[in-house]
C-alpha cells in the first residue's frame, strides 16, 4: 500500500513538475512549495538528530561533560547565533559569525592555494618539445604530447589575455585594448566559447538523463495501470 | 544625559545647555533676567526702568488695549498713582466703606481708599530721576500742533490778561478706552511712596523753563499748595476747572467727544467741591516729559512701525552667539515672494491718531493689538531649492502614477508565459524521442565500446581495494541529480561490493545522508552480505562544508560522531575511521565542480596517499577534468555522467557472446532513451540555428530593398 501511495505522491509531483512546459500555474506552485517546505523540515530534523542533539544537547545529560569547555563554548556561541533572529540582540550574533566566516575564510584559502592554484599553475609548466625520455633513458618522439601542450599554452595566455580590461584613452577615439592584446584577447574567446559550449552540452546531457529518468518513471507507472 | 532635543535641528543635547552642540541654536528662551545680564548696561535708561518695573508681557508687547477693561494695579501709570495718592491725601474714605470699582480716573467715587499702591510709587520728598535727569525738549512747532490747541492758544493770548494765571486747560487722562497712552509712555516711579505729593507738582517748577512754549501757554500756574483736609478731590477738581475753561474757550461743538464724555461723567459723578476752596488743578503729566528723547523708546521717536509686531525682537546681545539655521532648514524656509502680505503694515502706516496726547501722528501704534481673529493665516510662498534630480525623480513618480499602462504590466507578462509554444514543442519532441526505444522495444545506439581512460582506472582502483580497510564514499550531490549520478554510482558500488571492501558513507549536504542510504539500499538486493556496522558504516551528516572537512581529515570519526560511540559497530573498523589515512579510497559523488574541489582541498591535500575517485555529473566535468588530466592529478579517477556508467556497467560484466553489457544496471535501460534525445535536441538546434540564418538573411535582404 506504502508503495502505491508513494508511486502515486510521485507520479502526481512529477507531472505537477513537468506542467511548468505549459506556463506557471497552479499545480507547479503547489509542487515547489511542497518541496521548499519538505527540505526545510528534513534540514532541521537532520540538523537536530545528526548535530545538536548527539553533539551538543545530548551531552548536556552527562554531568561529568559540563567541565568540558568544547561543551561550553559551543553552546554560548549557539545562543549568541539565536540572538540574531530578533534585531535587537542580532549584536550578539556578530561574534559567532566573525568567528565562522574568518575561520571558514582561512581554511578555504589555504586549501585553493594547496589543492588547485599550485597544481593548476605546475600543469600548464609543460614541455613544448617532442622529444621525451622515457624512464629507461630512452628517447622517443611525442608529437601528440607536444602539441597538447602547445593548445594548452596558447589556451591559457589567450584566455588570461581576453580578461585585461585595460585600455588607454585616445584623442578622439573610445578606449581600446593595446595592439598587442587584442588579437590575444580574441583568440581567447574562442577558447572560451568551447569551454562554454562544453559546459551547455555536460549540462544538456544532466538534463536530458534527468528527464528519462522521470519519463521512464511515468511510463512505469502507467503501463501499471493500463491493462 | 541628552534629554533636550533642539527645536532647529533636533539632535539631542543636555539639559544646561543654553545653545544646541551642533547647530548653535538657543534652547532656553531669553528671559528678563538674561537680558538684563547680558545687555542691561548698554540699554537706554527708559529701556532699564520699563525692566524694572515689570517684565514683559506674553508675547513680548505690552498690553495696548483700549477696551473698557479696567487695568490691574501693576499697570496702572505713574499719573494714576499721583491721582490716587492725592485723593488720598485729599478726602480719606471712611473706614469701613466698600471700596468701588477701581477707576484709573477716581470717578464714581468721592474718595480713593487706602488701598495698595503701586510699587512704582515714589518716596516722600524725591525726586523722581527722570525729572532730572530728562533733557528739555525742544518747543513744538506750530505746525505740527493739533488744530484745536492753536485755537485754544490763540484764545487765550487774546483773554488771558498779563501775569493773571491760567486755568489748567490741558485735557485731563482718559480712560484706557478713550485713548489713554501706554504705560511705557509714564516714567516709572519705584520711589514713589504713598501719599507723597505729585512729583510733577515739585518737579514743574524746575521743568517749565524747559517747556515748549505751547506747552507753558496752556499748562496752569502751579497754585500754593492747600492744606490736605481742605483740599477737594483731585479729579472733581481737575474737571470742573477744565470744564469752566473749555466753555470758555470753544463751543459744544467744537469740544471733543472724548473730552465732552470725560466731563459729563466728572459732573455727574464727582460731588462738588466745598465752597469758597479753591479747586486745586490735576497734576497732568507734562508732554515734553513724554516726548522726551529719552524717554520714548527709539523706534516711536524714529517713526511708525512698519507693522505691529507681536513677537518680541530676539535680543542683540553682544554676549550671545546668534542662532545659526543649519543648510537644510534654511533651504525650507519660506521666503517672501511676490504675495506677502503687506495689508497689516500699510495699514498701520496709514493710521493718524485721532484722540490724546498722541493726536494728529501718522503711523502711531493702534491702542488695540488687531488680534487677527478670524482671519486666515498669511499664505507664505515656499521656495524651495529644488535640485535637479529631485525635479526629475518627481517628475519620473508622477509619470509613472499617471500612467494607466503601469498597471497592465504584470497581465502582459502573464500572457507571455501562457503561451510558450515553443517551449512545449521543444519538450513535445524530446519526450517523444525518449519514448521511441521504449515503445518498439529496438536497440538503436550501441553500446560504448571503448572505455574512456579515466573509467578504467577507476576500475583497476576498486579492483585493488583492501577489505580490511573502509572505502568513503562522499554522497554530495542533489536529489535533482539523482537519476545521472544513481546510475553511475550504482555501477561503482556495485563493483565495489562485488569485491568486498567495507564501505563507510559520508555527507557535507543534509540530504546526502538520505540519498547514500537510497544508493546502498539500492544495491544491497545484489550484495546482501553488506550489514551496517559490520561492512557498511553510515556516518551521515557532516556539517560546516570545508571546515568540517578540514576536521574531517584529521579524524572522521570525531568529526562526525563527536564523543558519541555508535553501539554494536565493528571495533576494527571503528578505530580505522579515527584516521582519515586509514581510508582505502575516496569516491567522491558530487554534481557540482565546487564539491569536488573543496574535497581536494581539504581532504586530498591532508591524506595526498588516498586516492580520489570522482563521480561527477556530465554538467561539472568541463570543470573537473582539469584536476585529472593535469601533470599532478589531484584525481586517479573518474566517471562522468550516463555515458560513464554505461561504460562502466560493461566494465563489470560482459557477454562474450554478444559483446554487450552481461548485467546491466540502471544505465543501460536509458542508453537509448538517452541517444535518442540527445539526437533530437542537436536535430533542434541545429534547425534552430539553420532557421535564425534564414530569418536573418531574409532580414537582410528585406533591409537590403528598403534601402
Amino acid at each position: 500500500m506504502s508503495d502505491v501511495a508513494t508511486a502515486a505522491l510521485g507520479f502526481f509531483l512529477t507531472v505537477a513538475i513537468l506542467s511548468y512546459v505549459l506556463g506557471d500555474n497552479v499545480l507547479f506552485r503547489v509542487a515547489a512549495h511542497l518541496l521548499i517546505g519538505v527540505t526545510a523540515g528534513y534540514l532541521a530534523a537532520v540538523a537536530w538528530q545528526s548535530v545538536l542533539w548527539p553533539q551538543l544537547f545530548g551531552r548536556m545529560l552527562n554531568l561529568g561533560a559540563w567541565l568540558d569547555a568544547a561543551l561550553w563554548i559551543p553552546l554560548i556561541m549557539v545562543l549568541m547565533m539565536i540572538g540574531r533572529s530578533t534585531p535587537r540582540l542580532s549584536v550578539l550574533g556578530s561574534l559567532p559569525m566573525a568567528f565562522l566566516v574568518g575561520l571558514a575564510a582561512a581554511v578555504a584559502v589555504g586549501g585553493a592555494l594547496t589543492g588547485t592554484l599550485i597544481p593548476q599553475v605546475a600543469a600548464t609548466a609543460v614541455s613544448l618539445s617532442p622529444v621525451r625520455q622515457a624512464s629507461g633513458g630512452m628517447v622517443f618522439f611525442d608529437l601528440e604530447g607536444a602539441l597538447s601542450n602547445i593548445i594548452i599554452l596558447i589556451g591559457t595566455v589567450t584566455t588570461l589575455a581576453y580578461f585585461h580590461f585595460g585600455a588607454r584613452p585616445r584623442a578622439g577615439q573610445a578606449p581600446a585594448r593595446p595592439a598587442w592584446v587584442a588579437p590575444l584577447a580574441r583568440v581567447g574567446e574562442i577558447f572560451l566559447a568551447v569551454a562554454f559550449g562544453a559546459l551547455y552540452a555536460g549540462a544538456l546531457a544532466a538534463s536530458l538523463t534527468a528527464l528519462i529518468d522521470r519519463v521512464a518513471f511515468l511510463q512505469q507507472i502507467i503501463g501499471r495501470l493500463l491493462p | 544625559m541628552p534629554d533636550v532635543r533642539c527645536p532647529m535641528c533636533g539632535k539631542p543635547n543636555p539639559d544646561e545647555a543654553e545653545t544646541c552642540q551642533f547647530c548653535q541654536a538657543r534652547l532656553k528662551p531669553v528671559s528678563a533676567d538674561s537680558e538684563s545680564a547680558a545687555g542691561g548696561e548698554s540699554a537706554p535708561d527708559w529701556l532699564s526702568r520699563l525692566r524694572v518695573q515689570g517684565g514683559p508681557t506674553p508675547g513680548g508687547t505690552r498690553e495696548l488695549s483700549g477696551d473698557s477693561e479696567i487695568p490691574s494695579e501693576e499697570e496702572a501709570s505713574d499719573w494714576l498713582a499721583r491721582i490716587r495718592s492725592k485723593a488720598t491725601d485729599d478726602g480719606p474714605a471712611p473706614a469701613g466703606d466698600t471700596a468701588p470699582p477701581e477707576d484709573p480716573l477716581g470717578r464714581g467715587r468721592a474718595a480713593e481708599p487706602a488701598k495698595p499702591v503701586p510699587a512704582f510709587a515714589q518716596p516722600a520728598g524725591d525726586e523722581p530721576a527722570h525729572a532730572e535727569s530728562t533733557p528739555g525738549t525742544e518747543p513744538t512747532s506750530g505746525e505740527e500742533d493739533p488744530e484745536w490747541l492753536k485755537r485754544l492758544r490763540a484764545r487765550r493770548s487774546v483773554e488771558t490778561p498779563a501775569g493773571a494765571t491760567p486755568a489748567p486747560s490741558f485735557p485731563a487722562p482718559q480712560t484706557p478706552s478713550k485713548g489713554l497712552p501706554p504705560d511705557w509712555m509714564h516714567t516709572p516711579r519705584e520711589e514713589t511712596a504713598p501719599g507723597s505729593p505729585p512729583v510733577l507738582a515739585a518737579a514743574a517748577p524746575s521743568g517749565e523753563s524747559a517747556a515748549p512754549s505751547w506747552l507753558r501757554d496752556v499748562q496752569p500756574t502751579p497754585p500754593a499748595a492747600p492744606p490736605p483736609a481742605a483740599a477737594p478731590p483731585a479729579s472733581a477738581a481737575a474737571f470742573a476747572s477744565e470744564d469752566e475753561e473749555l466753555r470758555g474757550a470753544y463751543s459744544e461743538k467744537e469740544i471733543p467727544d472724548w473730552l465732552a464724555t470725560a466731563r459729563d461723567e466728572a459732573t455727574t459723578v464727582e460731588q462738588p467741591a466745598p465752597a469758597g476752596e479753591p479747586a486745586a488743578p490735576i497734576e497732568t503729566p507734562p508732554l515734553e516729559e513724554l516726548l522726551a528723547p529719552g524717554v520714548l523708546p527709539e523706534w516711536l521717536t524714529a517713526g511708525p512701525p512698519s507693522t505691529p509686531s507681536t513677537v518680541e525682537a530676539p535680543f542683540q546681545g553682544e554676549g550671545l552667539e546668534e542662532a545659526v539655521l543649519p543648510p537644510w532648514l534654511r533651504a525650507m524656509r519660506p521666503v517672501e515672494g511676490p504675495i506677502a502680505v503687506k495689508g497689516a503694515a500699510t495699514e498701520a502706516e496709514e493710521r493718524v491718531e485721532s484722540a490724546g496726547p498722541l493726536a494728529g501722528l501718522r503711523g502711531v501704534l493702534p491702542p488695540k493689538v488687531e488680534v487677527e481673529v478670524g482671519r486666515h493665516p498669511p499664505v507664505l510662498p515656499s521656495l524651495l531649492e529644488i535640485q535637479p534630480t529631485h525635479a526629475a525623480h518627481a517628475e519620473l513618480l508622477q509619470r509613472i502614477v499617471s500612467t494607466p499602462e503601469s498597471r497592465a504590466v504584470p497581465r502582459a507578462r502573464r500572457r507571455a508565459q501562457s503561451r510558450p509554444w515553443g517551449g512545449l514543442a521543444v519538450s513535445l519532441i524530446l519526450v517523444a524521442a525518449m519514448l521511441v526505444p521504449w515503445l518498439t522495444q529496438t536497440s538503436v545506439f550501441a553500446r560504448p565500446s571503448v572505455v574512456a581512460v579515466e573509467t578504467l582506472q577507476t576500475a583497476n582502483i576498486v579492483n585493488a581495494l583492501p577489505l580490511d580497510r573502509p572505502l568513503l564514499l562522499a554522497v554530495d550531490y542533489e536529489a535533482a541529480a539523482s537519476a545521472e549520478l544513481e546510475a553511475a554510482a550504482l555501477a561503482v558500488v556495485d563493483h565495489v561490493m562485488t569485491v568486498g571492501a567495507p564501505i563507510a558513507t559520508v555527507s557535507t549536504r543534509p540530504v546526502g545522508a538520505a540519498l547514500a542510504g537510497r544508493l546502498i539500499a539500492r544495491t544491497r538486493s545484489a550484495h546482501p552480505q553488506y550489514v551496517s556496522g559490520v561492512n557498511y558504516f553510515p556516518l551521515g551528516y557532516l556539517p560546516a562544508g570545508p571546515i568540517g572537512l578540514r576536521a574531517f581529515a584529521a579524524d572522521p570519526w570525531l568529526a562526525v560522531f563527536g564523543q558519541v560511540q555508535p553501539a554494536g559497530w565493528e571495533p576494527a573498523m571503528t578505530s580505522a575511521l579515527h584516521a582519515s589515512s586509514n581510508f582505502s579510497a575516496i569516491i567522491v559523488l558530487a554534481s557540482e565542480p565546487t564539491v569536488l574541489q573543496t574535497w581536494i582541498e581539504q581532504v586530498h591535500t591532508a591524506v595526498p596517499d588516498v586516492p580520489i575517485i570522482a563521480v561527477v555529473s556530465a554538467a561539472a566535468e568541463p570543470l573537473v577534468r582539469p584536476y585529472y588530466e593535469s601533470a599532478f592529478p589531484s584525481l586517479q579517477g573518474m566517471v562522468v555522467g550516463l555515458a560513464g556508467a554505461e561504460a562502466y556497467e560493461c566494465l563489470n560484466a560482459t557477454d562474450p557472446s554478444t559483446g554487450r553489457c552481461g548485467r546491466p544496471g540502471v544505465a543501460d535501460p536509458m542508453w537509448d532513451a538517452f541517444g535518442m534525445a540527445v539526437l533530437a535536441s542537436v536535430l533542434i538546434i541545429l534547425v534552430g540555428g539553420v532557421a535564425s540564418l534564414v530569418r536573418r538573411g531574409l532580414s537582410s535582404m528585406r533591409k537590403a530593398s528598403h534601402e
